[in-house]
């Protein structure tokens, strides 16, 4: 144990805070639009939305462009600065400039206009960053709990609704007791290895050979807490509930950023503190990456909502980044690449779906039924297309960058001899053509039934929305070359 | 460059789209305009196709008009494009079909016509990007993306059951590609071990010889995914729903491309990459094939449904073609070849036929027709060497195709009791003359039994223009097939030479190795014909 007098106390320096200063800028956006709120009158959340947007754009910006290179740590290793944080960063940024596009009108229409909407989104912006950057498992901790509890927030956020407040109340119920598993899982480590940071976790386990049983405990109670958020089976029970009561932009914001929080915490965690543990740990996820695709397409199979249907194709795209993780836990750079790459083109693909699917939706009304999308296509041919780009994209068919991703992480799994795993991944690739096709069937080859009263007002900020992630899935679908790089140089520095 | 100096198969593939951008910008309801743009850039696409075809070299085997630029340097795909006798009356035939289906659809699609024509050309730009791709990612990204356009195409503008018909068909092709997937990843890590090169790049990865336990392993999912799309027995239940559920156009370029897609994948990728499997399951996959013809024969004997009984005649058709490619000869796979062409058009036609027939009467029954022949003299004529033509009738194209794939099925020289395999084969030719011609029998002659069929109009001028060119090259061919055979000649000649080199190369795999690199055979160049810039 050490004594006091070995404690060293660190003081920050002005370094350490340049190297937040994406963080920092979303703080101070968040506090900027929380004060500015006071300002507006009550239902004007659009220039609320307008500042959002800038905030995320700076700091997303930054991260990429000014920040991007840099491999340092900041706060005495609580946080590690490399591209591959910085890369999630941005990420982040993107998804919830997206959602935040999409919501602009949605949360006029379903009258939750206020704006600590944007607060408490640019809240779990700033949870996931401390996520991604994380370096001790303290931050991860911090960085967790700040995500969740805005999502939390931003699920019940339609009050008037009961099935927001029952997603939110499911949420947190089942949310806070992951939590006590991933904390009880950092006490267990702490306690035997003596450290909080990953990278002196990681030494130490190397360092003292085979592990013993409660290191290995607190292992798996870590990674169960963040299989949990990252909707991984069998702690997927959540998400279907969850994303179907939640407002729908809200909804695609956590099926992709929150989930590219959980898998950029989980990766750093598992290739920083954990390669001692490599051949335990790949067995879990080995299996956990069967179940998770398995059970998330069969499920997706049944479903009449779009929103729960995407929920379980959700889940199902988690159990192909595993596949990547498993790779890369063998040793694959390939491997690595590919979860950004996927994260990259799933961001956009789901985001547009959740933003279809919000653009089309009217209040106080069941249209998020495969069936209340007949005849779609001949009524909203643009939105149509657009539905139909993602869908296709989300089955892996090319030229869209769900295709390449897909690629991506299976030429990983060839590469890394996993080929039984990438078997059962392309035939999950095939099950999920069937629902994702049952939609476009829906749109464009069945008669509309009754009339559903659909929005008919084209908010800009929602087309523009569905425009970029449309525009990005075909640029990534024909010259991935790009993207590739990003995420190439994300990878090669830090981990 | 080529021998154009012009980037030529590009232009080829994405002038299709083109006409598609036109017609975005055109309203929904002008469904002339849009016609005529879709019929222009189609007709565009043709004469770019006549110009490749008037200066292909058809002395060599090497590929033409070559385009080789990289397209995703960090893994080695290229956009690769090429040409040789093996792809070149393909795409001739598929550039030829289009226009030919644009027009047959003129009265026929008159709902949403503006996204049928856009996926039509869509479906013209994938699949000529198919046949000319040369590096394996590429070719996978447009041989699936001919799946999208395909299934709204059956599944907006098809029959009754078009939805189940367009999911089958959709899943059956993508079932079989993703394991072609899985195996196009693993042979570039086999050649990426072994030469230090990362690259899909069918050039580059023909440079090595897989061993032949993987070999097998390979072949087999290679030629899942092409035999699914072939369509040969066991995997062909797809092949009658999307047929008859397609609209006609669909149901044409279907059976007249799609279904040479398979055979033209085997002939280009899965046989030359693995000649020792090649060998392994030939009697296999030929006896695969005789059940198909045998099978596909039988069914469509008791058809009542017209289109029905051509969509199983193409399972008959297609097990001839697969035959003649197994018997590694050079009469073998010029036959099949040749009839990969022939079937474009007869089945082709026949499609037509029948869904003009289909236009004025609404029923594709047998039996609701019957005594056609005196109303509808120029339909008779039509259909009469239309039908002979599938038949295979001395002086037709299908009769050269047949006799030639026949005569190499009875002489391949790599498996036992190859002709028991031809006489079976030879049966199939019995039936598809009996099941055509008692159609035909039923459909045209005899008196005029429904009152209905008595005023049927004869063809109008614009589906003679359509049934035209189809006849043209059904008689040519079985006329004359001198120019057709020439064509391939040098790259047939090569295919064969090639994969008996790369079997015996196979087979001095060292144990426990993966591949060994080889020296590609020299191209021979025959000596009596002179090069000539």
């Amino acid at each position: 144990m050490p004594s006091l007098s070995d404690i060293q106390f660190y003081l920050p320096v002005s370094m350490d805070f340049v190297m937040i200063i994406p963080q920092l800028a979303i703080l101070a956006f968040m506090l900027g639009i929380l004060l500015l709120d006071l300002l507006f009158s009550d239902d004007e959340t659009r220039s609320t939305a307008a500042i959002a947007v800038l905030g995320l754009a700076c700091a997303g910006f930054y991260s990429l462009r000014v920040l991007w290179g840099s491999s340092s740590y900041a706060f005495n290793h609580l946080l590690l600065i490399d591209n591959y944080g910085l890369f999630f960063n941005a990420l982040f940024c993107g998804g919830a400039i997206l959602a935040v596009l999409i919501s602009a009108r949605y949360i006029e229409r379903e009258g939750m206009a206020l704006g600590e909407y944007y607060v408490i989104l640019l809240g779990a912006v700033l949870g996931m960053m401390i996520m991604a950057s994380a370096g001790s498992l303290i931050t991860v901790f911090v960085g967790i709990e700040t995500l969740s509890i805005s999502l939390y927030a931003l699920a019940g956020f339609n009050r008037e609704k009961p099935v927001s407040g029952e997603a939110a109340i499911k949420y947190l119920l089942l949310g806070s007791f992951a939590t006590g598993f991933l904390l009880y899982g950092i006490a267990l480590i702490y306690g035997t290895t003596g450290s909080f940071d990953i990278i002196t976790i990681g030494d130490h386990i190397k360092a003292h050979g085979g592990p013993d049983k409660v290191m290995l405990l607190g292992a798996v109670l870590i990674l169960i807490g963040f299989s949990f958020k990252a909707s991984l089976a069998p702690f997927h029970m959540w998400a279907p509930d969850v994303y179907q009561g939640a407002p729908t932009p809200i909804a695609g914001f956590m099926s992709t950023a929150a989930k590219a929080a959980a898998f950029a915490v989980l990766f750093r965690v598992l290739s920083i503190a954990m390669p001692g543990l490599h051949k335990h740990w790949h067995a879990l996820l080995y299996v956990i990456a069967i179940i998770t695709m398995i059970i998330g397409n069969l499920s997706a199979l049944g479903q009449g909502n779009i929103k729960r249907m995407l929920a379980y194709s959700s889940i199902a795209h988690a159990g192909y980044l595993v596949i990547a993780i498993l790779a890369a836990g063998r040793g694959e750079a390939l491997g690595a690449q590919s979860i950004l790459f996927y994260l990259i083109a799933y961001t956009l693909m789901n985001m547009g779906a959740f933003g279809v699917l919000s653009a089309l939706a009217r209040r106080n009304q069941n249209n998020e039924t495969v069936d209340s999308f007949a005849g779609i296509g001949y009524r909203h041919p643009a939105y149509a297309a657009a539905m139909t780009l993602f869908l296709v994209s989300l089955a892996g068919v090319p030229p869209t960058a769900g295709f390449f991703g897909k690629f991506y992480i299976f030429l990983s799994a060839v590469r890394a001899d996993m080929i039984p795993l990438a078997i059962i991944g392309v035939l999950n690739a095939v099950v999920s053509v069937f629902y994702y096709l049952r939609v476009v069937v829906a749109m464009y080859m069945q008669e509309p039934g009754e009339e559903i009263e659909r929005d008919k007002i084209l908010w800009w900020p929602a087309a523009l929305a569905i425009g970029i992630s449309a525009a990005g899935i075909i640029a990534m679908g024909l010259l991935p070359g790009r993207f590739i790089n990003l995420a190439a140089s994300a990878i090669l520095s830090g981990i | 460059m080529n021998q154009l100096n012009l980037p030529i198969l590009s232009l080829l593939i994405f002038s299709p789209l083109i006409g598609v951008l036109f017609i975005l910008f055109c309203g929904r309801k002008s469904h002339t305009m849009i016609r005529n743009i879709a019929m222009a850039s189609s007709l565009g696409t043709l004469v770019i196709s006549c110009v490749i075809l008037y200066t292909f070299k058809s002395h060599t085997s090497l590929m033409q008009f070559e385009e080789n630029v990289p397209w995703i340097a960090q893994w080695g795909v290229n956009y690769h494009l090429g040409l040789d006798g093996i792809s070149v009356l393909l795409v001739f035939l598929t550039a030829l079909l289009t226009p030919i289906c644009i027009l047959s659809s003129w009265n026929y699609i008159s709902k949403r016509v503006k996204e049928f024509h856009i996926f039509f050309l869509m479906l013209e730009t994938a699949m000529l990007g198919a046949f000319l791709a040369l590096d394996l990612v590429l070719f996978y990204v447009f041989w699936e993306a001919m799946l999208i356009p395909m299934y709204f195409i059956i599944g907006v503008w098809g029959g009754p059951r078009r939805i189940y018909a367009a999911i089958k068909f959709f899943l059956f092709t993508f079932v079989g590609s993703v394991f072609m997937l899985l195996a196009i990843m693993t042979l570039y890590f086999i050649h990426k071990d072994i030469t230090g090169v990362a690259s899909f790049d069918l050039m580059e990865i023909s440079k090595i010889i897989v061993a032949p336990h993987l070999q097998m392993w390979l072949f087999a999912a290679f030629g899942l995914a092409f035999a699914i799309k072939v369509p040969m027995f066991p995997f062909h239940t797809w092949l009658p729903d999307a047929h008859v559920e397609a609209p006609t156009p669909g149901s044409v370029i279907l059976a007249g491309v799609l279904l040479k897609m398979g055979t033209y994948g085997f002939m280009r990728f899965a046989m030359p990459l693995f000649p020792y499997a090649v060998m392994e399951y030939m009697p296999y996959i030929s006896a695969l094939a005789v059940i198909g013809i045998i099978y596909g024969a039988l069914v469509a004997m008791v058809q009542p449904d017209m289109k029905k009984l051509v969509a199983y005649s193409s399972v008959s058709h297609l097990g001839f073609v697969m035959l003649g490619l197994f018997a590694l000869n050079a009469q073998g796979v010029q036959g099949a070849l040749l009839q990969m062409i022939n079937h474009g058009f007869s089945t082709g036609a026949l499609f037509l036929i029948v869904g003009m027939l289909y236009e004025r009467r609404h029923t594709r029954m047998i039996a609701d027709y019957g005594g056609i022949a005196k109303v509808t003299p120029m339909l008779f004529v039509f259909f009469l060497v239309v039908t002979l033509s599938s038949i295979g009738l001395p002086g037709l194209n299908g009769f050269v195709g047949e006799v030639l794939i026949m005569v190499g099925a009875w002489s391949n020289q790599f498996m036992d009791r190859s002709i028991y395999f031809t006489i079976a084969a030879a049966t199939g030719v019995i039936l598809a003359a009996i099941y055509m011609l008692w159609m035909f029998q039923r459909v045209m002659y005899g008196p005029v039994k429904n009152e209905k069929n008595q005023n049927l109009e004869d063809l109008s001028p614009r589906e003679i223009a359509v049934l035209a060119p189809m006849i043209l090259f059904i008689v040519w061919i079985g006329v004359y097939s001198q120019p057709f055979m020439k064509t391939m000649e040098a790259s047939v000649r090569d295919f064969n030479v090639q994969i008996e080199a790369r079997f015996k190369a196979s087979l001095t795999v060292p144990k426990g190795v993966k591949a060994i690199v080889i020296s590609a055979p020299q191209q021979q160049l025959p000596a009596e014909e002179k090069v000539t810039e």
